[in-house]
């Protein structure tokens, strides 16, 4: 069971804000313009768990992993990542990090380089965290093509000649040969056929059974992250506007856009049903984020508390961005 | 499989023909001419094409077809020291300017500030303050065919640096260095090539065109624009001496922009759509 004692957090992410400078909007006499990809964004992941993140295509998750991966340079925020403040340290120490903390990329087919052969690509983590002996290496690639379900004869090959899920095994793989501890999976089935998701899925509840790893699951999709994650969050335009535990998220929704992501659910159960909600409208853009509560342009229940910006409200640790929260609804 | 693309593709056979034919008179010279490219005699001067001297005589009695096979040595002398001297230095230029973006707006001032003087005016002011002689003519035509292999190789370095896979690796902990040479530099190669190709056909006009005007080598050198340069007082009695030569030129920067352009469809095929 995973504990959620403070002393048992892996990575502490505190007011992370991504801003990318829009191209032409320094121009003098205009404003300078940014896309708020990430705003203001705070939590915290347990050793053990898996943590999901939700949210529509273009709210930002990518960014924020890059961020917190530091592939990208933060705008504003703090990061630990066991208790050491991962923004200020020094680029080998960066890179040390690197090998505890991986990261499975959303697009199997782009995330592996097309000249070189799956051995290649499997050995070279290894080779870059200067891993073991050329022999060593050689066992341990070996060793990890079976792990993720695939053969010592697919390591002679190129990527172009596998299918998708055999690909994302791949970047599996790769992400987990240098026995990291965090691994972040930027939607790892988002690219597969629905036959093959739950064969992907079903492989990294082993792999993290086997390995004692921790998972960051992005996901745009609740009910893929439904099976997998103890705890998730909602993502809407930059913001986390809801964060609990699966069954809070599931079964207690307070936000009216997690209650509208999941009515979008197809569920077999009548009982499970909830009240249905339709988002009207588009999802507005990052460059004008609406001022106040984010959520307000598509939000069925809005009233006039809605132009100021929602508290975080913390309900047995539910955590919830929404007036509607006010009064303990 | 490659083989057989490349013999498929007519640009190369027809392009890569033509300069294999003139490298090979190039190293060969001295058994393929008859005569010393140097050696005057009065007794001949001026002569008309005919078996014994091809392409005919000039003023001091040299053989047109001797000085302009030698003449080859010195257009590739050049042009493949130019190819490769700015390939390497323009690559490493290039990798840095479209890697660090800190880099890149001081790197491209300057190269934008050379691009903006026709490079041939360029590579004039350099040989005029530098003197003639062969070095300092490869190191002017370096230096004012640099922008432009900054420039091709900065914008492959661009479209490839963000790409997942390399995205990837910079997340497995890869260092810069390890990221360029391993993932970024292997996508310039195609480009590269195709671009030193028109660099060599480029650098072998210029070198002809400095020559005409008497830049760059000393005039006894049998070279393509010197030889054009003494022909054209003889334009109107014997144009023959312009033509032929001149005809040569034509056919071997003709036929290496061809292969460059085959080499550019078999090599790159993103860059032709
Ligand atoms: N380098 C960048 N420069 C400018 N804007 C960016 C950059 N990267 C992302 N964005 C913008 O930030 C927003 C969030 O993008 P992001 O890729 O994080 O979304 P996402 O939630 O991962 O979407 P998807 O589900 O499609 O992967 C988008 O509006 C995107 O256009
Ligand atoms: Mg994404």
């Amino acid at each position: 069971m995973v504990s959620y004692d403070e002393d048992n957090i892996l990575l502490n992410a505190m007011y992370i804000k991504k801003y990318f400078p829009v191209k032409g909007s320094n121009k003098p006499g205009s404003e300078k313009k940014y896309v708020k990809a990430v705003d203001d964004v705070n939590f915290a992941v347990y050793k053990g768990e898996t943590l999901g993140l939700v949210g529509e295509s273009g709210c930002g998750k990518s960014t924020l992993i890059r961020t917190i991966t530091r592939l990208i340079e933060p705008t504003e925020g703090a990061l630990f990542y066991k208790n050491e403040d991962i923004l200020n340290i020094s680029s080998s120490s960066l890179r040390k990090l690197r090998k505890d903390m991986q990261v499975v990329f959303q697009d199997p087919f782009a995330s592996l380089h097309p000249k070189m052969k799956i051995y290649q690509i499997l050995e070279e983590p290894l080779i870059i965290n200067k891993i073991g002996t050329k022999e060593e290496r050689k066992k341990m690639v070996e060793d990890m093509i079976e792990k993720v379900g695939l053969k010592k004869e697919h390591l002679n090959r190129y990527p172009f000649e596998f299918s998708g899920g055999q690909r994302q095994r791949i970047v599996i793989a790769r992400a987990l040969i240098t026995k990291p501890s965090f691994v972040i999976l930027d939607e790892p089935v988002s690219a597969l056929d629905v036959s093959i998701r739950s064969q992907v899925l079903n492989l990294l509840e082993e792999l993290q059974q086997s390995m004692n790893l921790t998972y960051l699951f992005i996901s745009h999709d609740l009910s893929v992250v439904e099976h997998i994650c103890s705890r998730i969050m909602v993502m809407y335009l930059g913001h986390i506007v809801e964060m609990g535990t699966r069954e809070q998220i599931f079964e207690h929704p307070m936000h009216p856009y997690t209650k509208a992501l999941l009515s979008a659910i197809p569920r077999v159960n009548q009982k499970d049903r909830q009240e249905r909600i339709i988002l009207n409208g588009e999802i507005p853009s990052p460059v004008d984020p609406p001022t106040g509560c984010v959520f307000k342009t598509r939000c069925p229940y809005r009233t006039s508390k809605c132009d100021t910006v929602p508290e975080n409200y913390d309900v047995d640790g539910h955590f919830v961005k929404c007036h509607l929260c006010e009064e303990g609804v | 499989m490659e083989i057989k693309k490349i013999l498929g593709n007519k640009s190369i056979l027809i392009g890569g023909g033509i300069f294999v034919l003139i490298v090979v008179c190039a190293v060969f010279a001295p058994l393929i001419t008859k005569y010393a490219p140097t050696e005057i005699d009065v007794n001949r001067m001026l002569q008309t094409p005919s078996a014994a001297h091809w392409f005919g005589t000039d003023a001091y009695g040299r053989d047109i077809f001797s000085r302009v096979v030698y003449g080859a040595r010195v257009s590739l002398i050049i042009s493949i020291s130019v190819a490769a001297f700015s390939g390497v230095i323009g690559c490493v230029i290039g990798m840095f300017a479209g890697y660090y973006k800190r880099a890149e707006s001081i790197i491209m001032c300057i190269m934008d500030g050379l691009m903006a003087l026709p490079s041939l005016l360029l590579a004039m002011a350099i040989v005029a303050v530098l003197g003639n002689g062969m070095f300092n003519m490869i190191l002017a035509l370096t230096i004012s065919n640099i922008p432009r292999i900054v420039r091709t190789v900065r914008a492959t370095v661009i479209s490839v640096k963000n790409l997942d896979y390399v995205e990837a690796a910079r997340s497995m902990g890869a260092s810069d260095a390890r990221i360029m040479w391993r993932y970024i530099f292997p996508e310039c190669i195609s480009p590269l090539i195709v671009r030193l190709t028109m660099t060599m056909a480029f650098t072998i006009l210029e070198e002809a065109s400095l020559t005409f005007l008497g830049l760059g080598l000393s005039p006894e050198t049998p070279c393509w624009g010197i030889i054009l340069s003494e022909a054209k007082k003889y334009i109107r009695t014997s144009p023959y001496f312009l033509l032929i030569p001149g005809a040569v030129v034509v056919a071997v920067v003709y036929g290496i922009n061809t292969l460059g352009d085959g080499l550019r469809d078999l090599l790159d095929p993103k860059l032709n759509k």
